[in-house]
């Protein structure tokens, strides 16, 4: 069965590749939100089997959502791999403190983003 | 004999979480315990106890029961119930048997009664790690590399390899878990103590080295490095029928199914531009607002702001439709317009911003279609035997866009050039054995078409730098360098490679001979000429054609050419381009008013044809373009 997973980014193309990438190269269902608050409600109600998750977003940003997703008792336990354009040092000790599967680089290569993501969830390929 | 340099089977780097809030009795269980050499991180009260156990992982925790702000029953119970499954100890006071009752119900392992005996102690830690050890396997392997966890010995083709004690736990960390992937981080918390608190860096050198070890004993590199996460076991290579097979590709219809895949991503990330194009330009316009008010000492906060999150928004997206440059770039503006800028600074905003706007123009009217701009990603060939900074090159360079090949050694880098060429080598200079670098840079300097190459070295000396350059390298890095400063120089030097395609001059003279012989005496040097004898269209003519060099009559009827190079430089766009005037004219007065209007050079129509065009060449070159017959 194919693995369900939710990917939230404020901008809507990169939500379009995104979700071609995953579902031609990854096979995998994709759910997308396109706020913080929205991805927090799908992940509640759709219980992803991963996250794919921008840390750049106005209102609430991808390390709130990461905070709040892992205060609830429902999506605790989905993990979660960020998307960021951020590459120094710092910010990169600093994701990675925040208990997620991965990091994964913006700008991302299409071709190979779902092996990427699958790599990082630990999901089978 | 197989050995690691580890004293005994007791002492690997097992870490201890010791949670007791009497000091005294705090400091010597530490002492016996680091005496023991255990890894011990001690917390004072039960919270902080929790939490250390909730961020590192720990191998056992010694745990008090009576123990400020969360009792050490609760503490035991709720890790037990968020998984934890390594050994707990409880401490108890002799008379309470209660506690030791609800100890061992909420999960711990067993116990010691308070005042303890040491030796008793430590052979109850022994006795519940070696447990925890068997519940493991005793001898792990991969491929032909064997670790023994209960002798704590590690073998390659059944030959003895001698490990430090931190690479032996390296190892067994990844051949304990073969399908996880650690950061350096985690490396950091799982094996050293974080009062030591070492640089990530330190992780990057013990895996190098137990990489080094591993191939000199003859194993494959077990340990993969992933892509902006760390590293993780590799999949052992299944014994290889293949090699008796004939060497042509097969392919298998997962394969084909693949490539189908493949095929699709391409085209929706072609159709997402397309259907996004319009807006990913007006991204780019708010940043042309921004320059030209940035320029005029007229930029708000709020124009600032938002420049910056369309920057920000650009450097996350252009990439991923082919355009790494722009990616780049964009960063390059987003961290400009974080602050308040300086003139200098400013001037860089325009010049980004004005390079942004020019690749996505020629992306637009050149014909290739998305799927092209991702095959011609470009390739740079890292050549390096240091392999953890070829790796740290790497990963960075696949995130700036770049496809990248990596060699170890040259006879390995000669095979990749000749399959496929690089369009750029970060060549270091330095090999074990009789060639060095300088010897495959002496080879590709009589290769044609050449490849620009970057000499990166810890040689820094004026003779290597002049014998680099003698050989034609284009750019001498000395190490050591941060990733970004080298890839910005390949991104610089790309960058040059690039124009030479795009060498262009428009001549603006009513006499359409000049136009004619100037393109016959430029064109063998690859510069295309174009010629427009009505400068009414002069502007439609500029933006299409987008020359390098603007060479202007000064009188045309109906039109002044000093006119239209007061609108070029007054355009910032266009406000750098190459302007040279071309005129009967020699009256000193004129001649100024061409300069003062922002001319570069102001040429006699009476020089001869041939001069003029080698004019125009030491003009492009200046200008840091190259020409067709110097590459």
């Amino acid at each position: 069965m194919s693995k369900r997973i939710l990917v939230i980014d404020d901008e809507s193309l990169i939500l379009e590749v995104i979700q071609g990438c995953l579902e031609e190269l990854g096979e995998m269902e994709v759910l997308t939100a396109e706020s913080g608050l929205a991805g927090l409600q799908m992940a509640q109600t759709k219980r992803p089997d991963g996250i794919l998750l921008d840390v750049s977003m106005p209102g609430m940003d991808g390390l709130e959502v990461l905070r709040r997703l892992q205060d609830h008792e429902t999506t605790r336990s989905i993990p979660i791999v960020l998307l960021t354009a951020r590459v120094q040092p710092e910010d990169r000790a600093k994701f990675a403190k925040t208990g997620v599967a991965g990091v994964i680089l913006k700008p991302f290569d299409p071709i190979a983003l779902a092996d990427q993501v699958a790599e990082a969830l630990g999901w089978k390929r | 004999m197989l050995f690691v340099q580890t004293a005994g089977k007791r002492d690997r780097a097992m870490k201890i979480l010791l949670i007791e809030d009497d000091q005294p009795m705090g400091s010597v269980l530490a002492e016996l315990l680091t005496a023991q050499r255990y890894i011990v991180n001690l917390a004072t009260d039960g919270q902080t106890g929790l939490e250390l156990a909730q961020k590192f992982e720990y191998d056992l925790i010694l745990l008090d029961v009576v123990i400020p702000k969360l009792d050490g029953i609760s503490v035991c119970k709720q890790l037990r119930a968020e998984g934890y499954s390594h050994p707990i100890l409880l401490l108890t006071a002799k008379d309470s048997s209660s506690d030791r009752v609800l100890g061992l119900d909420a999960g711990a392992d067993d116990y010691v009664i308070k005042p303890f005996d040491p030796e008793e102690l430590m052979a109850r830690i022994r006795a519940l790690l070696r447990r925890q050890q068997a519940a493991t396997a005793a001898l792990l392997s991969w491929e032909n590399v064997q670790l023994d966890t209960v002798n704590n010995e590690v073998t390659c083709q059944g030959q003895p390899l001698r490990l430090t004690h931190k690479e032996y736990c390296l190892l067994e960390l990844f051949l304990l878990n073969p399908k996880r992937i650690f950061s350096r981080s985690a490396i950091l918390d799982r094996l050293w103590d974080f009062a030591e608190s070492p640089g990530e860096e330190t992780v990057s050198t013990h895996v190098k080295c137990l990489r080094q070890k591993l191939k000199a004993a003859g194993a494959s590199d077990l340990i993969e490095t992933i892509y902006g996460l760390g590293y993780r076991l590799r999949a052992p290579v299944q014994a290889a029928p293949q090699a008796t097979e004939p060497l042509v590709a097969v392919s298998t219809p997962q394969q084909q199914k693949r490539e189908a895949a493949r095929k699709k991503v391409v085209a929706t990330t072609s159709k997402v531009w397309e259907k996004y194009r319009d807006k990913i330009f007006e991204q780019v316009t708010v940043l042309e607002t921004t320059a030209q008010a940035l320029a005029a000492g007229q930029l708000t906060r709020s124009q600032q702001q938002q420049a910056k999150q369309e920057a920000h928004k650009l450097a996350g997206s252009l990439g991923i439709f082919g355009f790494m440059a722009g990616s780049q770039l964009a960063k390059e503006l987003e961290e400009l317009l974080q602050s308040q800028m300086t003139p200098a600074q400013a001037e860089q905003v325009t010049q980004r911003v004005d390079r942004l706007r020019q690749l996505l123009n020629e992306a637009q009217t050149a014909t290739a279609t998305t799927t092209d701009i991702f095959s011609s990603a470009p390739l740079i060939l890292i050549i390096d035997d240091d392999l953890i900074l070829a790796e740290q090159v790497r990963v960075e360079a696949i995130a700036w866009g770049f496809r990248v090949e990596l060699a170890t050694d040259l006879k390995v880098a000669r095979k990749a050039i000749a399959q496929s060429p690089p369009h750029a080598i970060l060549l270091d200079l330095n090999f074990p054995g009789a060639e060095n670098g300088l010897t495959l840079l002496q080879e590709l300097m009589l290769r044609s078409p050449k490849i620009p190459v970057l000499a990166f070295t810890g040689q820094g000396d004026l003779a290597s730098r002049l014998e680099v350059v003698r050989l034609g390298g284009c750019v001498f890095l000395q190490k050591p360098l941060p990733t970004h400063e080298i890839l910005k120089a390949v991104t610089d030097v790309l960058h040059q490679t690039q124009i030479q395609h795009h060498n262009r001059v428009l001549v603006v003279d009513d006499e359409a001979a000049i136009a004619e012989s100037l393109a016959n005496l430029l064109q063998p040097f690859g510069i295309a000429v174009t010629g427009l004898d009505q400068p009414q269209q002069f502007w439609q003519v500029l933006t299409a054609t987008r020359p390098n060099l603007l060479l202007l009559d000064l009188e045309m009827p109906g039109c002044d050419g000093v006119a239209l190079c007061q609108a070029v430089r007054s355009d910032p766009q266009w406000q750098r381009l190459t302007i040279l005037f071309l005129s009967a004219h020699t009256e000193s007065d004129v001649i100024d008013r061409a300069f003062t209007a922002g001319a570069d050079d102001y040429l006699n129509k009476a020089m001869d044809a041939t001069e003029l065009a080698t004019r125009i060449i030491h003009r492009l070159k200046r200008t840091g373009f190259q020409l067709a017959s110097s590459l």
